[in-house]
Order: structure tokens, then sequence, then C-alpha cells
């Protein structure tokens, strides 16, 4: 059986925060029941094609999904359940706002099997939190996370964001106190992102944000790096630092070139080498669903196959995302030519310059490279463009719809 | 037409007088194009032309006029550009006319490339008929402007035609005043035939078109014609007028403008300036045609990915066909690769070439610093032209070396006189003379207008020369220039390294004195320009091979996207591939990624 995992996207947010551009919306709350039964309907067409997987992970993102009615998030995973085979100690994450969770919901998720829950806790400094328009006080988080834990999930994570306007390293070493205080089983950190379109890069271009430079940020990461080593935690992707055993099934299918599924407005699967997008719209969403129900491209917006050259350097770059890197001989088995073959020399020029190592069994980044995994990312597009320029689409992903 | 009633006419005139708005008046007044086709400054057809607003290519037109001696004219216009590193395009479209039309702004007054272009049509014993443009405006002063003119250039009072392109005044008076004043085309329509390719252009279906003025014999049917200087024969494939679109005729009659299609697919066999004439019964002396343009601006263009140097190389040939004014000649630099070291007549100039390549040939291309052209004697009593810095041979093998000196006009109201005399003298310039063009007692104290000469060193007008003048005299003065002589001057070579690794096509030459600042000043750009990259890159500037200034572009330490959101692969992609397609824009030199910019820096070392 293979494995799959499943991503569910819940659009619905309290407010919409200014540097956010996920598939967000503010105040649709009242298309949350129309929302939870397409979602059923989407996962009903799925049956079939779910036949002989194994579901690895189930996980909500959003928007926030922690602000759905528990009965439906509860519905929804047992549709999953009577549309697959869901291993037994699968993965069920969810996404919370810390100020807007309480312990009742809290008990009801875990009821319904959820076993992990990924706090947006983003700062424990309260100018931080109003900069970045979230909803919580710092004292939320604690809360939240207590009743997380008498809740019975066994897997807490916090998200924090660095590199905020003026964030000194003491008020960033707070911020990283105060989160480990919490005792989280799993941390992701941030670095602020100035997204095109977003009001916060509106405040940016007229200047009245000065978000600080990529070497004051790098000092941060690096900061933080230390302080979770210190205090018992495991680096094991790029953003991501764990208690042995706590690292996300989920998230390391991404990192992985696992098969997911992705359903819900604007979701994102890839499956059996095709990469789909769904309408981004819950209305639009919600109106494809009920027009066409029971088909599992009813969503879908774009689809394309990526190249053999694209699907290559996208192995390889998500593969160094993670600080256990690539197996070059899983390479050869997946794509029948040879890792060092194709990126040998790009490799080779990352490695004199410190951020590659190509040790043994593995090829991954140094501790150098990992805060320029972008600037590797890159060579090894050009890389295979140049070696695979008869393949299409690598730089053109044409998307064309298949729907 | 029968020559009596043929008309070739330029309109020629100091940049933005109006020159391509009158053409509209009068395409539109006669006819030529509907009012439904009109644009503003429709010959202007090139993008570059409607984005800059500024006319580049010469272009020409032909118009039927019925006159009010009931007589039926055929109008041959050429509308010119007016900036100076266009002149070439003037003085080429000047050889094809009997008249021009002089266009003078009302508020502006007579400026540089007025003087500069009645010179030039005045050698060519052109009939020239004065217009006083843009009447419409506010400020427009008329008469002053037509009493400069008779001041100045020596017109009557009364041959002055008042005139706003913009609004249509004066444009019946004009079109009257043509066939009237501007003689008939002369030429023997029995003599074998003789056409002045005056310019042209590649075409993939019909070869190499050439632009011609008939001026012996004409020119019709399928005989086979020959170019005099060139030799090569070719059968035509259509002749033809510009309307202003090409529009096939069965024949070009003696004295007439138009075109011909020759088929010829090679462009070297067809220059601008060569004589057509019959293969069969070929005219016994060529026409004068033209003394090829002299550049003052050397750089180097080549291609960012090496594999398109053949592109450049058939980009360059063809491009050179539409741009008289351009030379080329390979070279290759250790730095960059292959590529060819271009000759232009002015920045402008530089900077239209290059886009033009990239736009209209789909090259991605990289510029280098331009360069005037010096002389210099080696020790071994040896002349050698060194037009690229890297080429400049070691101090010691040099026993003098001479740069150019350019003679310029520059025009202002002379209450800017101070302002551009200290502009001039701090670029070691020398007055040379001063001239009023107005009698100062009729004016405003510091209004009267005045023209100043000097000498100065062509590098030294070359970038931001004329920014300045424009900005130390509001705007007011204007500025011509032309290569005088060549001067012995205390000049050294700058070299810069990168990584350690001498870049070639950084390396600049510069007065003695100014050596190590601007060697300092030049590190500090390019610290700055190129960006950071894996690791640490040390910028050295040195002259003689010591090093004078050093800066460190220190490694680049973050480069990473955020969370991968949802799985959404595809967007993280693009994000890359849009940092990949800028990488591909740089030139690697050894391991460093340069960009474009950088190699422009020496351009912007005033801003300091
Ligand atoms: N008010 C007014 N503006 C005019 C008149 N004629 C031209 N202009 C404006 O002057 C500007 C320059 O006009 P062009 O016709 O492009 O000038 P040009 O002489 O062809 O310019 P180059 O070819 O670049 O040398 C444009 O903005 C015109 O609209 C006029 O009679 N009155
Ligand atoms: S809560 Fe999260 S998803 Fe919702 S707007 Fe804020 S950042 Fe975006
Ligand atoms: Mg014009």
């Amino acid at each position: 059986m293979t494995s799959l995992a499943v991503y569910i996207h819940i659009p619905f947010c309290t407010v919409k925060c200014g540097y956010c551009d996920f598939n967000a919306y503010a105040g649709m709350d009242r298309l949350k029941a129309g929302y939870t039964r397409a979602l059923l309907l989407e996962i009903e067409g799925w049956r079939e094609a779910m036949a002989g997987h194994d579901v690895t992970s189930i996980a909500f993102g959003g928007g926030t999904p922690g602000e759905m009615p528990a009965g439906d998030l509860a519905a929804i995973i047992g549709a999953l359940r009577s549309a697959g085979t869901i291993a037994r100690d699968a993965e069920i994450g969810l996404e919370a706002n810390p100020g807007s969770i309480g312990p009742d919901h809290l008990c009801q998720l875990a009821a319904a099997g959820v076993n992990r829950i990924s706090f947006g806790a983003q700062s424990f400094e309260a100018g931080e939190l109003r900069f970045l328009d979230r909803i919580h006080s710092p004292e939320a988080i604690g809360v939240a996370v207590a009743n997380a834990r008498r809740a019975g999930i066994a897997s807490v994570n916090l998200d924090l964001i660095y590199g905020l306007p003026g964030q000194s390293p003491a008020r960033w070493r707070w911020t990283m106190v105060q989160a480990l205080a919490q005792q989280p089983d799993h941390l992701s950190l941030y670095a602020l992102t100035v997204e095109d379109g977003t009001i916060l890069a509106r405040r940016v271009q007229d200047g009245s944000v000065i978000l600080p430079g990529p070497d004051e940020v790098a000092d941060l990461y690096e900061l933080a790096s230390a302080r979770l080593e210190e205090s018992g935690f495991h680096q094991y992707e790029l953003s991501n630092w764990a208690r042995p055993g706590h690292e996300s099934r989920h998230n390391l299918t991404y990192w992985s070139d696992g098969d997911y599924l992705g359903l819900g407005a604007g979701a994102h699967g890839y499956i059996r080498g095709e990469r789909y997008e769904n309408v981004a719209h819950p209305r639009e969403y919600i109106r494809r669903l009920s027009a066409q129900p029971h088909s599992h491209r009813a969503a879908v917006a774009h689809a394309y196959r990526p190249s053999v050259a694209t699907a290559m350097a996208d192995w390889l770059s998500l593969g160094l995302r993670r600080t256990a890197g690539v197996d070059p001989g899983a390479f050869l088995a997946r794509f029948g030519s040879g890792l060092y073959g194709i990126f040998g020399s790009v490799l080779g020029e990352c490695a004199e310059a410190g951020l590659v190592e190509m040790s043994g069994e593995r090829t991954r980044l140094t501790r150098a490279g990992r805060l320029l995994h972008g600037e590797v990312s890159v060579r090894l597009l050009l890389a295979v463009e140049e070696s695979g320029g008869a393949c299409p689409g690598s730089l053109s992903a044409i998307l064309g719809p298949q729907g | 037409m029968d020559q009596s009633h043929i008309r070739n006419f330029c309109i020629i005139a100091h940049i933005d007088h109006g020159k391509s708005t009158l053409a509209d008046r009068l395409l539109e007044r006669t006819g030529t194009v509907s009012r439904r086709e009109m644009a503003e400054q429709l010959l202007d057809s090139m993008d570059l032309e409607r984005e800059k607003g500024i006319t580049i290519k010469a272009a020409a037109a032909r118009m039927t006029y019925a006159a009010s001696d009931g007589q039926v004219y055929e109008y041959n216009l050429i509308d010119t550009p007016g900036h100076v590193d266009f002149a070439y395009e003037v003085s080429r479209s000047l050889a094809a006319c009997e008249g021009a039309l002089l266009v003078v702004d009302a508020s502006q007054g007579i400026e540089a490339q007025t003087l500069a272009n009645v010179y030039l049509a005045m050698s060519q014993d052109l009939r020239l008929i004065p217009v006083v443009n843009k009447i419409d405006l506010p400020h427009a002063e008329p008469e002053r402007v037509a009493h400069e003119l008779e001041r100045v250039i020596g017109f009557d009072r009364d041959e002055v035609i008042f005139a706003s392109a913009k609004e249509g005044a004066g444009i019946d008076e004009i079109l009257e005043a043509i066939h009237v004043r501007i003689p008939r085309p002369a030429g023997d329509p029995n003599a074998p035939l003789k056409a002045l390719i005056f310019d042209s252009k590649y075409d993939a279906y019909k070869g190499v078109v050439a632009h011609v003025r008939v001026f012996e014999g004409a020119m019709e049917g399928r005989r086979s014609l020959g170019l005099m200087q060139t030799g090569s024969t070719f059968e035509p494939l259509e002749y033809g007028i510009f309307s202003p679109q090409m529009r096939p005729l069965p024949a070009l009659g003696c004295g007439e403008v138009g075109y011909v299609a020759t088929g010829l697919k090679d462009v070297a066999e067809c220059r601008v300036g060569d004589t057509i004439t019959l293969a069969s019964q070929p005219a016994a002396e060529p026409l004068p045609g033209y003394r090829q343009a002299k550049p003052m601006v050397f750089a180097g263009i080549y291609p960012t990915d090496s594999d398109q140097y053949q592109e450049l190389r058939e980009a360059l040939s063809r491009l050179s066909l539409n741009d008289a004014s351009l030379v080329y000649e390979p070279e290759s630099s250790v730095a960059l690769g292959f590529g060819f070291r271009c000759g232009f007549l002015g920045l402008l100039h530089l900077e239209i070439v290059a886009e033009r390549l990239e736009r209209e040939y789909g090259l991605r291309l990289l510029t280098t610093a331009p360069s005037v052209e010096y002389e210099v004697t080696t020790t071994s009593a040896e002349e050698i032209v060194v037009d690229n810095p890297a080429a400049l041979p070691d101090p010691s093998k040099i026993a003098e070396i001479r740069e150019p000196w350019a003679r310029i006009d520059v025009i202002t109201p002379s209450r800017f006189i101070g302002q551009v005399m200290e502009l001039v003298t701090t670029r070691r310039g020398q007055f040379v003379r001063m001239e009023y063009l107005e009698a100062e007692s009729d004016l405003a104290p510091g209004e009267a207008r005045v023209m100043l000469e000097y000498d100065i060193p062509m590098a030294e007008i070359l970038v931001d020369f004329y920014d300045q003048l424009k900005g130390s005299t509001s705007g007011y003065a204007s500025l011509d220039y032309h290569v005088s002589e060549y001067r012995p001057a205390n000049l050294v070579k700058v070299d810069i390294l990168v990584n350690g690794i001498p870049v070639d096509a950084l390396s600049l030459i510069t007065h003695s004195a100014n050596a190590h600042r601007e060697g300092r000043q030049l590190v500090a750009k390019l610290r700055d320009l190129i960006p950071r990259q894996m690791f640490e890159v040390p910028l050295q500037a040195a002259v003689g091979g010591r090093i004078i200034a050093r800066e460190t572009i220190r490694a680049m330490r973050k480069n990473v996207l955020a969370k991968c959101y949802g799985g959404d692969i595809t967007r993280k992609r693009k994000l890359l591939e849009k940092q990949a397609e800028g990488k591909k824009r740089m030139k690697r030199v050894g391991n460093v990624e340069i960009p474009q910019e950088a190699f422009m820096a020496v351009l912007r070392l005033r801003d300091e």
C-alpha cells in the first residue's frame, strides 16, 4: 500500500492579517456549513482514487481551521475514514488560533481523532502581535497550550514569526524563552516575508514599515537555532524543530516527494506525478462541487504534470529542505539517472562555497547552507534547464486546465 | 510625375521643436492619411520612438498636393530626428532633397541643433523655409524668434511662416511655400539611371530594401540593376513609395523618392550612400554618396549567453543597414568572451542600439562602459588607436597618449554665462569665443541669448555633461558638439580585480590626477552594484599593478523561501524561477555573477 497525505484547507479567518497572502477570507463565516458539505462531496469523489492508499496524515490548514465547528471537522475526518484506510498511527493535525479555541472545543477535536495541534502563536510580545494583526494576547498562548494538553492532544506545535520591524535579538530571545516555557513538542519558525499585494507590502513600499535586513534576520535565525538545540530540539527541516518523535509526518511528505491530496478551496495536491490546484474562492468551490458532486476534479482550477527536468529539480530542492538531505540512490531509483550526473557540478560549486556537503550516503545542506536554500535551488533549476534544455515547462510550467 | 511638379524636402529642427507634429499636419491636410488613421507623431513608428517621444529614424512620406495655382504637386517629405546623436540621419536625408522646412519653437528660439542643421543644409545648397512653430503656446514669442532668424541666419522677415503644428495654424501657407520656394528636382530623365541610397532596412522576404532618391533616369520594369560601389547586381523585386506605409508602384521617375526591394540577402552588398544604376547601361560616375559617420563613443556589446554570439553578429549586420552610423568590429574580452566593439555618435545612440538589438532581435546583451577613442604613440614609435580601455598598452610602452577634444556650442540666455563657464572649466574646458544672437538693448537684462564656444575633452562631456548643463541653466541651454582635434594628455588606466581576477571590461582610462579618487569610487560603486555571492568577494582597483583601492562584498547570508504552504510547490518554484531569470541576465566572470549595471558603474562616479 502506498502512503498518502491529505491536506484540507479551511479558508476562513476572523480577521485578515496584514502580512497574510494565504487563501483566507474574513467575514465569510456564513459559508462554513455549505463549505463542509462541499468538502464531504469532494472526499466522496476521491473515494475510488484513495483505494489502495494508506492515509498516514491528515492536516487541516487555513485560514483558521480551529474556528470550524468541531462537529464539522469530526464529520470530515469520519468521511475520510470511510473513504479510505487511515493508518492507525496517522497524524491528524490542525492549525488553530490560540485566542479563539476553548477547552471544550479542544476536547471534542481530540475525541474526533486530532492528535496534533499547531498554534499560530507568532510572538509573545503584545506589540508585535498587534503589528501582525493577530487577535490573541501573549497570555492566551499559554492557556491554549495547557488546554490542549488537558484535552490529551499528543503533539503541540507553536508557530513563531521572526524578522519583525525593530525586533532586536533580545526581544526575539524573549519570545523564544516564552515559547520554550510552554514546553511545546514542535516549533516552526518563519521569517516574516513581504508578499505582493498584502497590506504589509504597501506599508513597506510607502516606508511606514521598515523591515530588518537579511543579515539581521540571519542572526535571529542562528540565535534561535542554537537556543533550540540547547533545549533538546532537533532541527529536521529549514524552519522546523521537534522533540524526538514529534516531527510532523505530514510536512515530511511534502519534502520527500510523497503523494498528497489537497481538498478544499485553493488546496494543492500532488498525486501520481500530477500537481493540481483547486479554485481559490470558497463560494466558487462550493458552487463547483454542488454542480458536479462526486467528481474529484470538480474543483480543480489548474493541473499539470511537471516535466522530468522540473520534477528532478523539485525533488532535490524540496529534499534539501530536510536536514537529513537526500539519498542519491533514491534519486536514481526515482528518475533512472544519477543525481551527480545532472547536478554534480552545481552541487560541487555549492560545496566549495561551503553550502552543501556530499558525504557518504547523503547530500545535504550544511549549517551555513540552510539559510541559502533559495540560492542553491535557483542554481539547481538553472542546471536542469541547461542539461535537459529540451524539457519544456521547466521555466514556464504551463498550467493548462484539465478539469 | 513630371519633374516640374515634384518637390523633395525634409523637416529639420532642434529636438522637440515639433517636426514630427508638423509632418502629421501636412499628411493630414493633403489627405495622405485620413483623420481616422491619424496618430500623434505618426511617422515615429518605432516602439522606442513612441516610448521616448523622440524621433530616432528619418522617415519618408509621399503626399499629393492640389495647390492654389490649380496644379497638382507630388511632395516627398522626410521627417528627421532632432537629437544630436542622430545627426547622420539628417545629413543623409538632406542629400535626397532640394529644400527643407526649418522649424523653430516660438517659445525657445534658435538652439544649438537649429544652427547645426542649418549649416548642414546650407552646405548642401538646400533652400530653407523658416517656420516658427508652437505659436499657440502662452509664452510663445513669435516676433522675437522671427527677429532672431533674421539676425542669426539671415532670413528676410517676410519669409518666416508662423505656425502651430498642434492646432493647424499656418499649414496652408507652408504647403504653398513648398512648391513656390523649393526648386524642382534637376536631372535628366533620359540619362542612365542614378539613384542614391539614403537609407535602407532588411526585410525577411524582400531582402535589403533601399530607400532611394532618383537623380537621373528612372527605375522601372524588371531590368537588372547594379550598385556602383560594391559592383553587385540584382533583379528588383518591387518599386514603391512611402505613404507613409510602403506602397508598391510600377516605377520611380526622375527626381522622385521611394524604395526598391533588391532581394539581396547579404547586407554588405547594398550600403547606404551607394548609387544604383542600370546593370546593362551603367552611369559613368556614381553620385557623391556620404562620408561615413564618425563615431564618438565606443563600447563593447556582448551576448550575456555566449551561445548568442552568431545571432548578435547577424543582428548587428542587419541593424547597421537601418542605422548607417553604427560601426562595429569583433573583439574579445578575457572576462566577457566574444563580442563586438561598436562605435556610436553618442550615448543616446548607444542606448538605442542596445535596446533595438534586444527588442528587434530577441537578444540578451551586456554593454560595457563607453569610452572615447585615444591615440597612442608607443615607445617603439608605433601609432595605435585605442577605443577600449582594456587595450591600452602597458604604461612602460607608452610614449604619449592623445585624447579627442570637442568644439562645443552652447546657446543660453546671457544670465547663465557664469554657470556655464564654471561647469566647462571644472571639466578641463577652454573658452573660445562668445557671440550674442540678439541685441541686448532690446531685452530685459540677462535675457538676450548668446552662443558660447569652448574646447573640451570629449571624455568630459560624454556622460552627464548635458544633464548638468541643463541643470545649471534651468533647462535653457542647448548644446552641439563635434570632435575637433587630439591633444596629448596625462592618462592612466585603472584596472579592476574581482575576486582577484582582473576584469578587463571594467577598466577605465582617466587623468592620472583623478586615478586614485575614481578607482576608489568605482570599487565602492561596484560593491553596491554586484549582488552578494555565496562567498566573500574582494574588489580591487589597480594602476600599473599597484592596488590603489579595495572593498569587500560580504558573502550572502540569507536567501530562503518561507514555509511550503499547504504543499504549494508550484508557487515556490515560480519564485525561484524569477530569481533564475535574474541570474541569467548576469554575466559570470570567474565564479562571480556580475550584473549589467556594474559595467556601467564608471558612468556614475560623479553621482557621489
Ligand atoms: N503647443 C504646441 N505643442 C507642439 C506643437 N508642435 C509640437 N508640439 C509638441 O512638442 C512636442 C515635440 O513634438 P515633436 O513633433 O515630437 O517634435 P520633434 O521635433 O519631431 O522632436 P524630435 O523628432 O525628437 O527631435 C510634442 O509634445 C508635441 O505635442 C505646437 O505647435 N504647439
Ligand atoms: S490567521 Fe493565519 S490564515 Fe488567517 S489571515 Fe491571519 S495569517 Fe492569514
Ligand atoms: Mg520627431
